[in-house]
C-alpha cells in the first residue's frame, strides 16, 4: 500500500475515536455510561449534530480548496476564491437588515439564515458563471470573475452595515466569523448529502484534474477537455461551498490549508490528495469545534479564529521541515 | 477574513446593548470634566451623543434644552439628529452650536470626542454605568452639569424608595435568570454589567455571571446544565419569535417546561438610566413570583 491510502486508513480509524471524544468533552465532561436526561439532551441534540456538521463542514471545504487549487492552478485558491462567501454574505446581510421589514424573518424561522446565505451564493455563482463563460472558462476569467465580484459584494454587505441597525449587524458579523452553535438534524442531513455528492463527484474526476495540473494544451492532448472539466468542477465545489456555508457561516484556513499539507504528505496525484484533505478537513474542524466550545467555557469562541491560529502554526512548522 | 474581522470589531462598538466596549483606560479626559463643569454653568444648548444620557436628560429637565442627538435616540423627531452614535457628523455637531455635549466613555469613540474638543466645543464624557451605584452616580452627575442636582437627588430618592417597596416582594429561594440578547450568536450578558445589576437586585442569580466577558457568546449546553427558572428575551424585533422558539427543543429546562420565558423591552436592559433600573427589577419580580 502506498503512503497516502496508509494515512487514509489512519484517519477512518482516528476520525470515529476523535468525534466520540469530542462527544463527551465539553464545559462539563459527561461520561456516556451515566447519563442524566440533561447530559442525553446535550449529547444528542446539541453536540452530536454540532461534530457530524463539524465533520461534514470540515471535508467539503477540505474538498473544494483541494479541487480548486488544482483547477485554476493557484495555491492561494480556496471555497471563497470564486465570490460564494461574498455572495452569501450579501444574502445573509440582507436578509437580517431587509427581512424583518418584509416579514421574511419569521416565516423563515431557523431556516432563514441557512436559506439566504444559500440563495446568495448560488446568486454569486451564477454571476461567476456568466462573466467566465464569456472567457470560455479560463483560469483567469474564472479566478478574476470571482476576485471582483466579491469585492463588490463586500461593498454591498459594508453599505447595508452602514445603513442599519446595530442588533441586526451584530447578529451578520458572527455569522461572518464562522460558527457551528446554530445547528439542527434536518439541516444537518440537507446539507450533509449537498457535500458528500459532490465530494464523490469530484473523487470520479481526480484523474482529470492530475491532468488539468500539467495545463489547458497538454490536458487536450491528453483527451481532457479543460473547458468542460473546470466548468463542471466548478459548479460542483460551488454547491458544496454553498452547503458549507449556508450552515457555518465563513469558515477560514480549512479550505486553502489542509490541501498544502496534505499534498506536503500524499504528494500531488488527486485520488490520495482528495481522499485524505476530505478526511482530514473533518477531523481538523470536529477538533477545532471542539476546542472553539470547550477552551473559554462557558463562552463560545468563533471556530474561525481557532482553525486560523493552530491550522497557520502547524502549516508553519511542516514549511519548516519541507520545501514545497 | 481580516477585514470582516475588523468590521466585527467595529460593529460591536456600534452596537447598543450588548456591543459596549469592556472597560478600557479612561483616555477622553475625564478628568477636566470639573472644569467644565464650572465652565458653563447652565448650559443651554445640549447635544447628546448616547442614548441613555438621552433618557437620563429627559428624566431631569424637559427636551427643549436638547439641540442635537443620535439616530437611535428616542426623542421627538423635531430634535436634529447628528449621525449615529460612532460616527456623528461633525458638521452637524458644530452647525447646532451646542454649550456642552454629552457622551459616554462606552459607547463614543476617543477620537470623536478630541476632535469636538480640538474645535472647541466643550464635551463631558460620563463613566461607565455597570451598577446600580455607578447609574445612581452618572445621574447625580448629569443633574449637577445640567445645573439640576436638588432635582436629579430628589428623582433618585424616590426611585430608591420604589425599588426597596418592590424588593419587600422577593420571593425566598434561589432563582436563576438567563438573559437572552441575541440568539444568533446566543449572546448574554456576564458579570459587571448593568444588567446583571439588575437581576442581582431582584434576589436571582445571573446563570452567565462566570463568564470571561461583559457580554459573552453563551454555549447552549452550559444554558441547559445550568437549568434556568426564568428565560428573559430582550426584545430583538422580529427575531424575537424565533428567539422564543428555540428554546422548545429543550422542554427539559425548567423556564421552558413551566412556560417562564419573556420578553423585555430592551431599553429596560440596555440603556442603564435609574429609571430603566428600577422598571426592570420590578417586572422580573413580578414574572419570577408568577
Amino acid at each position: 500500500m502506498n503512503r497516502g491510502a496508509l494515512l487514509a486508513l489512519g484517519f477512518l480509524i482516528v476520525i470515529p475515536a476523535v468525534a466520540l471524544l469530542c462527544l463527551v468533552v465539553g464545559g462539563t465532561n459527561i461520561s456516556l455510561f451515566n447519563m442524566s436526561d440533561t447530559d442525553r439532551t446535550i449529547i444528542f441534540d446539541v453536540r452530536l449534530p454540532r461534530i457530524l456538521t463539524a465533520l461534514l463542514v470540515g471535508a467539503g471545504l477540505a474538498a473544494c480548496g483541494c479541487v480548486l487549487q488544482a483547477i485554476l492552478r493557484n495555491p492561494l485558491a480556496d471555497p471563497y476564491t470564486l465570490g460564494i462567501s461574498g455572495g452569501a454574505a450579501v444574502g445573509v446581510t440582507a436578509l437580517l437588515a431587509i427581512g424583518p421589514v418584509a416579514g421574511l424573518v419569521n416565516a423563515l424561522g431557523s431556516f432563514g439564515l441557512p436559506l439566504t446565505a444559500f440563495a446568495g451564493a448560488l446568486a454569486a455563482v451564477g454571476l461567476v458563471f456568466l462573466i467566465a463563460s464569456k472567457q470560455r472558462f479560463s483560469v483567469h476569467g474564472l479566478i478574476l470573475s470571482g476576485v471582483i465580484l466579491s469585492f463588490i459584494f463586500s461593498g454591498i454587505v459594508m453599505l447595508i452595515f452602514a445603513v442599519s441597525k446595530p442588533t441586526e449587524i451584530q447578529s451578520a458579523m458572527f455569522w461572518l466569523m464562522g460558527n457551528l452553535a446554530n445547528i439542527n438534524y434536518t439541516l444537518m442531513l440537507i446539507v450533509g448529502s449537498l457535500i458528500l455528492t459532490g465530494i464523490i463527484i469530484a473523487f470520479i474526476l481526480a484523474k482529470d484534474m492530475d491532468v488539468m495540473t500539467l495545463g489547458d494544451e497538454k490536458a487536450v492532448h491528453l483527451g481532457v477537455s479543460p473547458q468542460t472539466t473546470r466548468r463542471t468542477l466548478f459548479i460542483i465545489t460551488s454547491l458544496i461551498t454553498g452547503a458549507c456555508v449556508a450552515v457555518s457561516g465563513i469558515i477560514g484556513f480549512v479550505g486553502l490549508m489542509i490541501p498544502h499539507i496534505m499534498r506536503l504528505i500524499v504528494g500531488p496525484s488527486h485520488r490520495m490528495l482528495l481522499i485524505n484533505s476530505v478526511l482530514a478537513g473533518a477531523l481538523f474542524l470536529a477538533v477545532t469545534d471542539t476546542l472553539a466550545r470547550t477552551i473559554m467555557a462557558p463562552n463560545e469562541l468563533p471556530v474561525g479564529v481557532i482553525t486560523g491560529i493552530i491550522g497557520g502554526v502547524f502549516f508553519i512548522s511542516l514549511l519548516m521541515k519541507k520545501t514545497v | 477574513m481580516r477585514k470582516y474581522f475588523y468590521a466585527l470589531l467595529l460593529g460591536l462598538l456600534i452596537t447598543g446593548c450588548p456591543a459596549r466596549k469592556d472597560a478600557t483606560p479612561d483616555t477622553t479626559g475625564l478628568a477636566d470634566a470639573t472644569r467644565i463643569v464650572y465652565s458653563v454653568r447652565t448650559p443651554g444648548r445640549i447635544i447628546s451623543l448616547a442614548p441613555a444620557l438621552t433618557e437620563n436628560l429627559k428624566l431631569i429637565l424637559p427636551l427643549d434644552r436638547l439641540v442635537g442627538r443620535t439616530d437611535y435616540c428616542n426623542t421627538p423627531a423635531q430634535i436634529p439628529s447628528v449621525g449615529n452614535i460612532m460616527e456623528p457628523s461633525i458638521e452637524r455637531i458644530l452647525a447646532l452650536n451646542p454649550d456642552i455635549i454629552l457622551a459616554t466613555k462606552e459607547a463614543n469613540q476617543p477620537a470623536v470626542i478630541h476632535k469636538l474638543r480640538e474645535l472647541g466645543l466643550k464635551v463631558f464624557v460620563f463613566g461607565e454605568s455597570d451598577s446600580w451605584k455607578m447609574v445612581q452616580d452618572n445621574f447625580l452627575l448629569m443633574g449637577k452639569l445640567l445645573g439640576e442636582e436638588s432635582k436629579a437627588s430628589a428623582i433618585l430618592s424616590n426611585l430608591n424608595q420604589q425599588l426597596s417597596k418592590v424588593r419587600e416582594h422577593v420571593p425566598v429561594g434561589s432563582c436563576k435568570v438567563f438573559i437572552q440578547l441575541n440568539n444568533n450568536p446566543l449572546m448574554t450578558a456576564g458579570n459587571n454589567t448593568f444588567i446583571n445589576d439588575i437581576i442581582k437586585h431582584t434576589g436571582c442569580r445571573n446563570i452567565a455571571e462566570d463568564a470571561a466577558n461583559k457580554w459573552p457568546v453563551f454555549n447552549i449546553e452550559e444554558v441547559i446544565r445550568r437549568a434556568p427558572d426564568l428565560i428573559i428575551i430582550s426584545e430583538m424585533g422580529e427575531m424575537t419569535a424565533t428567539a422564543k422558539d428555540m428554546w422548545r427543543n429543550f422542554p427539559d429546562i425548567p423556564a421552558v417546561k413551566s412556560g417562564r420565558i419573556y420578553v423585555m423591552p430592551a431599553e429596560l436592559m440596555c440603556q442603564p438610566t435609574p429609571d430603566n433600573f428600577v422598571k426592570a427589577v420590578s417586572q422580573i419580580i413580578e414574572w419570577n413570583t408568577k
